[in-house]
């Protein structure tokens, strides 16, 4: 017999600050392994803050997250980064460096100072760049790609890690929307396939709504919502936070919220 | 796929060998010409009796053209390679370390400090003798060493260095310690042309206790290249993403400083501030062989030797018997091919 799962990320009363403007007041929060979890919220809400707590880039304030039952920010990088991928929102790029070598720095954290790519590493390169749909780009250098390649490009190198979790912040911003949806398919896939674990900030909340199993709402440093995408992306809700009245659908095809941007002015029903 | 990276591979060599190849023609050629040139037949005999001597303990013939071929011309074109191998390394590291293009290995005070120990040294006519050393060099060094802890000191928040405090902090002190220089430099006029001459960085009169002293330091700084090849390429990516791929990023930060500026620090206090290789070589080298580490620093570190060997005969014969600081050579050879290399990258910049 086994206990009820512990959660595989945990926030315990969280503060979050940079130079002491406190962007996360107080945060609990439980995301499990093999989640599915859209963090949405208006600008400056703290959803990246929130995510860069848990993948351990920031440290808290006060309070603690704990990631597979340890303190994140005690761990060395190094076992971070074999549980847990990050796709930051902004790569820098200016080093021309191969799309193959690019996606192979995700072996960083499986690798010895002096070994180089043994046989293993190869294929979980070579799998990265196929999921991604950028093996064909693998010989050209990353500083002439397009964004939505780019991005592909460093999802990759995320999933080169083979973490159980992956943290990704805006993977969709600036890109088309077949490129949006690809994304969102390759995670979907991920996470039945292998049971991954995605945590993805996003500001689209139609693309939240329609991938995510679990919303959790983020507002000026609070947790406001969590919860099944309809029960946390609701017209009144929305009005509340935004400011402006947005008509909450259902999407015809598949039953999940849809907001439908308008040009009227909504009146309140 | 697989043929593309022997391809490269094969590449790589050949840029390693065409460059040692070169660095040894320019050496021999060094040691040929000079103020009393020595035939090339001479210069082999002598070059071959102290090759025998170091192997087999043989003795050979005190005469001028051992002399001058084995203790004067020969060590200065070893120390020749040592400088510009150990300040294009560190000006590769610092680069990466940095993310930046205008980095170079003199970046955190290495030299402001350096020049403000060596015209302390010579204005206030410090005696000081050190296993052979005179003052100048000893507190080029320790100026260096203590202007570079300095900067990492005062740029520390909470344990933490971030590396836009850490440039802006070093630009800060080394303007501070350059104004104490500029005062001393004034305090005694006839001294000056000396002091000009060493900021401009010269391998004039140096010799063999010159190139002991500063090889332990290269050979571990290339040792470390190796080892740190990795983690450098990974840190190149921005210290965020470094660190969510497993990298501890703040002590990797700390050795790999620690280490260049030990390299610089080295370089310049036996040979002066020599500036432009530092700077440039790393960067011609990543136009040629790409931004990956493990390439890049051992290529950086040859071309960076043959760039010195090379700037050295005409620091050595364009005035004879006056000598010209290598600084100016290494400009006036570096800077076109430089620019040339840069326009034919075109829009992509660096």
């Amino acid at each position: 017999m086994t206990g009820p799962e512990p959660p595989f990320f945990e926030c315990r009363d969280l503060h979050m600050a940079y130079d002491r403007v406190e962007v996360l007041s107080g945060v609990s929060l439980s995301l499990y392994s093999g989640d599915f979890v859209g963090i949405i919220g208006p600008n400056g809400s703290g959803k990246s803050t929130l995510l860069r707590g848990l993948s351990g880039a920031l440290h808290p304030a006060s309070g603690q997250v704990l990631l597979a039952g340890r303190p994140v920010h005690r761990m060395r990088a190094r076992d971070r980064a074999r549980l847990v991928g990050v796709v930051q929102q902004h790569s820098p790029l200016s080093f021309a460096f191969s799309v193959r070598d690019m996606v192979a720095m995700g072996r960083h954290a499986h690798l010895g100072l002096m070994q180089g790519l043994g046989s293993h590493d190869r294929e979980a390169v070579a799998w990265a760049l196929e999921r991604t749909d950028c093996a064909e780009l693998a010989d050209r250098p990353v500083t002439e790609l397009s964004g939505g390649e780019l991005q592909r490009v460093v999802i990759a190198r995320a999933l080169a890690q083979e973490p159980r979790a992956l943290l990704l912040d805006e993977p969709t911003n600036h890109l088309d929307i077949n490129h949006q949806l690809e994304i969102g398919r390759l995670l979907l896939s991920l996470n039945s396939e292998r049971g991954m674990t995605v945590i993805w900030v996003s500001h689209d909340l139609n693309l939240a709504a329609e991938f995510c199993r679990r919303i959790v709402l983020v507002s000026e440093g609070f947790i406001v919502g969590d919860g099944a995408p309809e029960d946390v992306i609701t017209e009144d809700r929305l009005t509340e936070l935004y400011g402006t009245r947005v008509p909450v659908r259902k999407n015809p095809l598949t039953g999940r919220p849809h907001v439908v941007l308008t040009a009227q002015e909504v009146g309140a029903e | 796929m697989t043929s593309l990276r022997r391809r490269r591979r094969v590449f790589y060599c050949f840029v390693a060998l065409l460059i040692t190849l070169g660095t040894v023609a320019g050496g021999i050629v060094a040691v040929v010409v000079g103020p009393s040139g020595q035939p090339l037949p001479v210069v082999l005999d002598a070059l071959g009796d102290g090759a025998r001597s170091v192997v087999f303990g043989e003795s050979y013939p005190r005469d001028p053209a051992h002399t001058i071929v084995l203790d004067i011309r020969l060590p200065r074109v070893l120390l020749g390679c040592l400088v510009g191998a150990s300040l294009a390394l560190a000006g590769a590291v610092m680069q990466a370390l940095f993310q930046n293009a205008m980095a170079d290995p003199y970046i955190v005070g290495v030299s402001g400090g350096a020049a403000l120990g060596a015209v302390a040294a010579m204005m206030l006519n410090i005696q000081l003798r050190i296993a052979g050393f005179t003052a100048v060099p000893i507190l080029a060094f320790a100026g260096a060493l203590a202007a570079t802890v300095t900067v990492y000191v005062l740029a520390q928040r909470g344990g933490r260095v971030h590396t836009a405090t850490l440039l802006l902090t070093g630009i800060a002190i080394g303007s501070l310690v350059s104004a104490i220089t500029s005062f001393l430099m004034l305090s005694r006029d006839e001294l000056q042309p000396g002091v000009i001459f060493w900021l401009l960085g010269s391998l004039s009169g140096r010799s063999w206790l010159h190139v002991y002293a500063l090889l332990p330091q290269l050979v571990i700084g290339l040792v470390v290249a190796v080892v740190m090849a990795r983690p450098l390429n990974v840190l190149v990516l921005g210290d965020e993403a470094a660190l969510n791929l497993g990298l501890d990023v703040q002590r990797t930060k700390r050795w790999l400083l620690a280490l260049s500026a030990l390299l610089a620090a080295s370089a310049v206090a036996v040979s002066g501030i020599i500036g432009f290789v530092g700077l440039i070589i790393p960067h011609v080298c990543r136009l040629i062989v790409g931004p990956d580490h493990r390439v890049l620093l051992p290529i950086s570190a040859l071309a960076g030797a043959l760039l010195l060997v090379l700037a050295d005969i005409p620091a050595r014969m364009a005035l004879a018997p006056t000598e010209l600081p290598i600084g100016i050579i290494t400009s006036l050879l570096g800077c076109p091919f430089f620019l040339y290399l840069l326009h034919r990258q075109g829009t992509r910049g660096l």
